[in-house]
């Protein structure tokens, strides 16, 4: 009888103890869908030569668990936070013009990619 | 003309030359190996082996605007920490190939903004040959037209977070570049005192990728070194090199503003000779004259060690010839 009981006791104790583990993190790419830009904006059309007055660049997207890339030829873009939708962009002389800036967006299910134009000058 | 027999070990004197890998205006804005052609002339003799080690520290800070310093600010100071490795090998008394990898410890930008941004990485890869085409060995005077290719393989989408860095900071310059030139050289007080005078040119192909359509402008060096042995192992050196820059040309194939220039530097080297074939050398870059198109941040200074190592292959040739002490060349110049 003792040790039935003792049996059961650990298989109880077994069984709580499997209970009360964590469950996995939820999968972050279970929800995910196709990404998709719902809008990519610079707050200014042209900027002057130099870093003191930057067009600051906002990309918004759905799908879930979007990573951003950007990319330009010539200038200098960096990120203002932490998942990297928004960025500054500035140039110095070696930069004027219509500078295009790629924008591309992506997850699980696949990536998007547009573009934003901000013209560096001469004041 | 027959050879000295001595000849070989003479032109083990002549280190190997490396034509310029390309930058695109002064080291500031440099991407890729920076120029490690040292203006002498590079040689070693049949079945002579030299391996090279090079490291350079640069730092840029200051914009010129033309030919005048400005007090102008964008990029704070710029500098990289670079080192490459060179092998050269003479298949003949008259032929010699060589190779180069460099490698970016360190590169980075800071911003007047309060911005900061680093790369690291391998470089080029450069693969070049020269040849001995005239050689007057009672005058002592040697012609050798050299040539290069220089092939991006190192990193050119290096990421700062979210950002693919410009291709100003990026280790590899991410073009195929050729360089051709000719060096002439002649040797004094039996090889005691050398004049070399070079020049080469380098034309860079279009960079067409998805993300890049950018060609760098062509590169016209020529460089005056004057070399000298005191004491028993030592040899001072200076060069005097100009070296044109042309503007590069964007996605539209227009001119981009703000790049090229002229350039005149003035490099003093010393370098130590030890257990005859090795030497160590130090050398220091200062650009005197600048000319710049528009406004551009500029190279200060360059300071470089390299270390090298000559192994003869052919060393049973001389076995019972009189030992003549190895001079390795001071090593390239590294363009800012």
């Amino acid at each position: 009888m003792r040790t039935i009981a003792f049996l059961l006791a650990c298989t109880l104790s077994l069984t709580l103890v499997s209970g009360c583990k964590k469950s996995g993190s939820p999968d972050p790419n279970a929800n995910t869908t196709f990404p998709r830009f719902l809008s990519l904006v610079s707050d200014k059309d042209s900027i002057k030569v130099g870093g003191t007055e930057p067009a600051i660049l906002t990309c918004i997207a759905e799908g879930g668990n979007i990573s951003y890339v950007w990319e330009v030829d010539l200038g200098d873009l960096f990120p203002l936070n932490e998942d990297g939708s928004v960025v500054r962009f500035t140039g110095s002389e070696c930069c004027l013009g219509k500078k295009f800036i790629k924008c591309t967006i992506a997850n699980d299910k696949g990536s998007c990619m547009d573009t934003v134009i901000v013209t560096i000058y001469i004041p | 003309m027959p050879l000295r027999p001595a000849f070989p070990v003479l032109l083990a004197v002549l280190i190997l030359v490396s034509a310029p890998s390309g930058t695109v205006t002064a080291q500031c804005c440099a991407a890729g190996n920076p120029i490690s052609s040292d203006g002498s002339p590079g040689g070693t003799g049949k079945q002579m082996f030299e391996i090279s080690l090079l490291y350079q520290y640069s730092y840029s800070s200051v914009y010129y605007e033309g030919s005048h310093r400005t007090d102008y600010k964008y990029i704070d100071y710029s500098y990289f920490d670079f080192a490459s490795v060179r092998l050269s090998y003479g298949f003949t008394n008259r032929l010699k190939v060589r190779t180069e990898i460099g490698y970016f410890f360190d590169k980075a930008q800071s911003f007047e903004f309060g911005y900061d941004r680093k790369a690291y990485g391998f470089g080029d890869l450069i693969i070049g040959a020269q040849y001995d085409v005239y050689r007057n060995v009672s005058l002592e005077l040697d012609i050798f037209p050299f040539a290069d290719f220089t092939i991006p393989v190192g990193k050119f989408d290096q990421m700062n977070g979210p950002v693919i860095l410009p291709i100003d900071i990026q280790p590899s310059s991410g073009s195929f570049k050729y360089s051709f030139g000719l060096l002439i050289s002649k040797r004094f007080f039996s090889g005691k005192m050398a004049v070399f005078l070079s020049s080469n040119m380098e034309i860079s192909q279009r960079i067409n990728t998805d993300r890049t359509n950018y060609k760098y402008g062509n590169l016209y060096n020529v460089s005056l070194y004057g070399s000298y042995t005191f004491l028993k192992n030592f040899t001072g050196a200076l060069q005097v090199r100009t070296m044109v820059r042309a503007r590069a040309s964007d996605a539209e194939k227009q001119l981009v503003n703000a790049t090229g220039g002229t350039y005149l530097f003035l490099v003093p080297q010393v370098r130590y000779t030890f257990f005859r074939f090795w030497s160590i050398g130090f050398q220091f870059e200062y650009p005197v004259y600048k000319y710049v198109n528009g406004r551009q941040l500029t190279n200060d200074y360059a300071l470089s060690v390299r270390f090298s190592r000559t192994l003869d292959f052919g060393r049973k040739v001389l076995r019972n010839k009189p030992t003549i002490p190895v001079q390795h060349d001071p090593f390239p110049v590294t363009e800012p």
